[in-house]
């Protein structure tokens, strides 16, 4: 096999991506079949368009405020170096990492300890779509951070020397602004899905609409139209876009590397960075942290705590890990699939985008249903934890694919070109240099689905084996009756364990970022 | 019980994981069956055990669903999904809170109850009724979990069957109208009330227990005592249909029947009551017999509730939203 394999087009291409979307695609496919479309309950009605037309304002706030806050924040990160750089960004990455429902916790609690009423910013619309930007500023700056790269170091100082600081901060912004956009649109999508923080903080939007359909009506051919028009909506907001910005999205993915420019002291420049890094810290970790250790005291919890981690850590740990390397494997595969191809990407980044919004909750139903139609003596292979961990992390495919897209179109064509002359196979190629290459994109991508994969409890909940529960879906199943201080233990202690997680692993996950 | 090692028995439940989890341990230690415990939450934040178990009703993994109330067990029943069994421990039982075909059978139960915030209502006014949400004083001040989740909306559709429709709608509009705050479980009602956040409110008996022993300032009351009654919620234990470990989640169900149980989940932080009479309870639980008890059939309830939930509380709560 010629090491030009990824360079050329052939029929292999359409196949595995195929085969790869067949397989993403097979729970909704399973659940979408069972349902008798000409009867039953269907979604189009008012309250549903009520719903989803509150969820989008929530949505449309939550991407503006993230998209201008986290690119103007990742281009000042990016370019100028500060003091303990490395390590407030280590912490602004705990917001991502953690479920939403306990950032949500956290602004309730402290909105209830400082005596606010819940008709402030603190609760309802304001409440929800903070909640979101707690956890979507954070992304759209460490995007918008990795996507500086597009600047060459030639490229930064001209600008430099050209207009000085203020250029140089505009024309960065300029340049990242595009993939930015596109980070803070999938968090957008990503929040129309997840019920969490409005039914925490009073704010009912279309994820609480398909949850009533869901939970109080065990309607799930209802529940499962509704995200089906769902994810038709998110198509069609995504589609534009990305065609709006594909001539920059695509030389983004497809760029050439061309070396890193290290983030420079600059005494004005690197003081707001500073500042801004702090601030964000303190807003986006600290607020729900705080929020926790206000009812932390009350009552001493420790051993039940240590039980319930105990018991639950190294469920937690399998199932991240497994989803993190399926999501990784497949994204790998569809990236690779779709190479340098213009064509292939503008068709299937909206597709992918739509994917994203579809709740994890039915994509759970989708696979019960299937293993309630196998033979009884697969069930060992199919509903154990295994299994399970790796369905997990099919969700987060379309994550692993942008970053295997991101860090292949930053690879030479004439590496393989190279290859090929002098004769190196293709298996060669690939784990020598394509392959290490590929790796921090690949590490990168299995970290962040890892973590996301075990912070989104909708699927865990439905598919666990029993007894097998994960740390997060034990705080779930608590939360709303046991005591406070027992809950906001096992939340901090879940933050505590993402910061180690973060803190230990520093270099990796900012030279993954950078990829 | 003799030990019977290697068996295990799968029990879902809709009831807290922190009352649940000490029964099941007592339950193993005693059987020698291992319990596999899924436990859920009955808040809207669930997406719902319930429907694992009707998606997984052809080849079920749970041998038996512990539920929080009857209304969520009627509906298994309705999907074919449970099985009739009549545990010798059912005896004792009062037959009022179980299913006549023998699908669910229900003891130790909770009550919904009014609870408020002692720094925020002055003796004297405080609520007697449910119906007194409606009253202007508690105007902005009152809350209530989703109608359509949990033992809210049990105890909504057992308003509609006690009060009769017209009298249940008018309730529900009068709510509206005195800017009721909607929430989204019974511990954010206890939540709010216990931070004064909120003066009033509806939850259920456990949901008070908890407050009280976290010593927040909130007093109980067992509402509509001289009139419609207090509405009691009781368990109900499942058998699943086609149970992997049917032996053993008969046995489960024996014990969750037990006289021993009841007494536990009395003693425990859920300050249950026993539905059976002569059992000891300690002297923060309030026996059943003096709580006058709403008359509802709640054989009728899970099918009235789907009912309900599809057309006005649906409405309603989508109303509440704008």
């Amino acid at each position: 096999m010629s090491s030009l394999l990824l360079e050329r087009p052939g029929k292999w291409r359409w196949i595995a991506i195929l085969a790869t979307l067949s397989f993403m695609l097979f729970p909704v496919a399973q659940l979408l079949s069972s349902l008798q479309w000409t009867t039953g309950s269907m979604p189009f009605e008012v309250s549903f368009f009520r719903a989803l037309l509150r969820s989008l304002k929530v949505a449309a706030g939550v991407v503006f405020v993230t998209w201008t806050v986290g690119t103007a924040a990742g281009t000042f990160f990016g370019l100028y170096a500060y003091r303990s750089r490395k390590i407030l960004l280590s912490f602004l990455a705990l917001p991502i990492l953690v479920p939403s429902f306990i950032g949500a916790l956290g602004l309730s609690n402290l909105r209830i300890s400082v005596g606010l009423s819940d008709s402030t910013v603190l609760s309802g619309y304001w409440g929800s779509a903070l909640c979101f930007a707690f956890s979507g500023i954070p992304l759209v700056t460490f995007v918008s951070l990795a996507a500086l790269r597009i600047l060459s170091p030639s490229q930064i100082q001209a600008l430099r020397i050209h207009g000085g600081e203020r250029l140089l901060v505009l024309g960065a912004i300029k340049s990242v602004a595009a993939i930015s956009l596109v980070a803070a649109v999938f968090f957008g999508v990503l929040t129309l899905s997840d019920p969490g923080p409005g039914q925490i903080l009073g704010f009912s939007g279309i994820a609480a609409e398909i949850l009533i359909s869901f939970s109080a009506l065990y309607d799930f051919s209802l529940a499962a139209k509704q995200c089906l028009t769902l994810s038709v909506i998110n198509l069609c907001i995504a589609l534009p876009l990305v065609f709006w910005i594909s001539k920059t999205l695509i030389y983004e993915i497809l760029s050439k590397s061309s070396g890193e420019a290290a983030p420079r002291i600059e005494t004005r420049a690197s003081r707001i960075a500073l500042f801004l890094n702090l601030a964000f810290v303190a807003i986006c970790l600290g607020v729900p942290v705080a929020g926790m250790s206000a009812g932390l005291f009350r009552e001493n919890h420790i051993a039940k705590i240590i039980e319930e981690v105990v018991r639950t850590i190294p469920n937690t740990l399998l199932y991240g890990t497994l989803a993190g390397l399926a999501s990784t494997v497949f994204g790998g595969i569809l990236a690779l699939s779709m190479g340098r191809s213009v064509k292939l990407q503008k068709t299937l980044l909206p597709l992918l985008v739509a994917f994203l919004a579809f709740p994890s909750s039915l994509l759970a139903l989708g696979f019960i249903q299937w293993l309630g139609l196998l033979p009884n003596f697969v069930d060992p292979v199919f509903r154990n934890r295994i299994f399970i961990g790796l369905a997990m992390g099919i969700k987060w495919v379309p994550l692993s694919t942008l970053f295997f897209l991101r860090s292949f179109g930053t690879s030479s064509r004439n590496w393989s070109l190279a290859a090929a002359v002098h004769g190196v196979s293709f298996s060669e190629y690939f784990f020598k240099i394509l392959g290490p290459w590929l790796f921090p994109a690949a590490l990168m991508a299995f970290f962040l689905s890892a973590l996301f994969s075990t912070a989104d409890v909708g699927f865990l909940l439905l598919l666990r084996p029993p007894g097998e529960d994960s740390l997060p879906i034990s705080i779930f199943t608590i939360m709303a009756n046991a005591p406070e201080a027992l809950v906001s233990g096992l939340c901090l202690t879940y933050i505590g364990l993402a910061a180690i997680l973060v803190i230990v692993l520093p270099k990796m996950f900012l030279r993954g970022a950078r990829s | 019980m003799a030990a019977q090692a290697m068996k295990e028995v799968v029990v879902y439940t809709s009831v807290d994981d922190v009352f649940a989890r000490p029964i099941a341990m007592e339950f193993e230690k005693k059987s020698g069956i291992k319990v596999k415990l899924v436990p859920d939450t009955e808040e809207t934040k669930s997406t719902g055990l319930l429907n694992r178990l009707i998606a997984e009703k052809n080849k079920p993994q749970a041998d038996v669903f512990w539920s929080g109330d009857p209304v969520r067990a009627a509906v298994l029943k309705k999907n074919d999904v449970s099985t009739s069994y009549q545990s010798k421990n059912a005896i004792g039982l009062p037959e009022l809170f179980s299913d006549s075909k023998g699908h669910w059978t229900g003891f130790s139960a909770r009550a919904r109850v009014l609870i408020y915030n002692k720094n925020l209502v002055k003796a004297g006014d405080e609520p007697k009724s449910v119906l007194e949400l409606t009253n202007s004083k508690f105007k902005g001040r009152a809350c209530i979990a989703n109608p359509l989740f949990g033992t809210t909306s049990m105890h909504a559709v057992a308003l509609f069957e006690v009060l009769g429709e017209k009298a249940a709608k008018t309730f529900f509009e009068d709510l509206l109208k005195n800017k009721v705050k909607l929430l989204s479980s019974n511990g954010e009602v206890r939540r709010r009330v216990s931070a004064g956040d909120c003066a009033v409110g509806i939850t259920d008996t456990d949901d008070a227990a908890e407050a009280i022993r976290e010593g927040k300032p909130i007093a109980v009351i067992y509402p509509d005592a001289d009139g419609m009654g207090t509405l009691i919620v009781p368990n109900a234990a499942v058998l699943i249909s086609q149970a992997p470990h049917a032996t053993e989640g008969k046995l489960f169900i024996d014990y969750l029947l037990s006289a021993e149980t009841e007494k536990a989940l009395a003693e425990s932080d859920a300050a249950q009551m026993p539905v059976r009479a002569g059992v000891k309870i300690p002297s923060t639980v309030r026996p059943l017999n003096e709580i006058t008890p709403m008359k509802v059939n709640y054989e009728v309830l899970g099918a009235e509730l789907e009912k309900l939930s599809r057309t006005y509380l649906k409405d309603w709560v989508e109303r509440m939203s704008r």
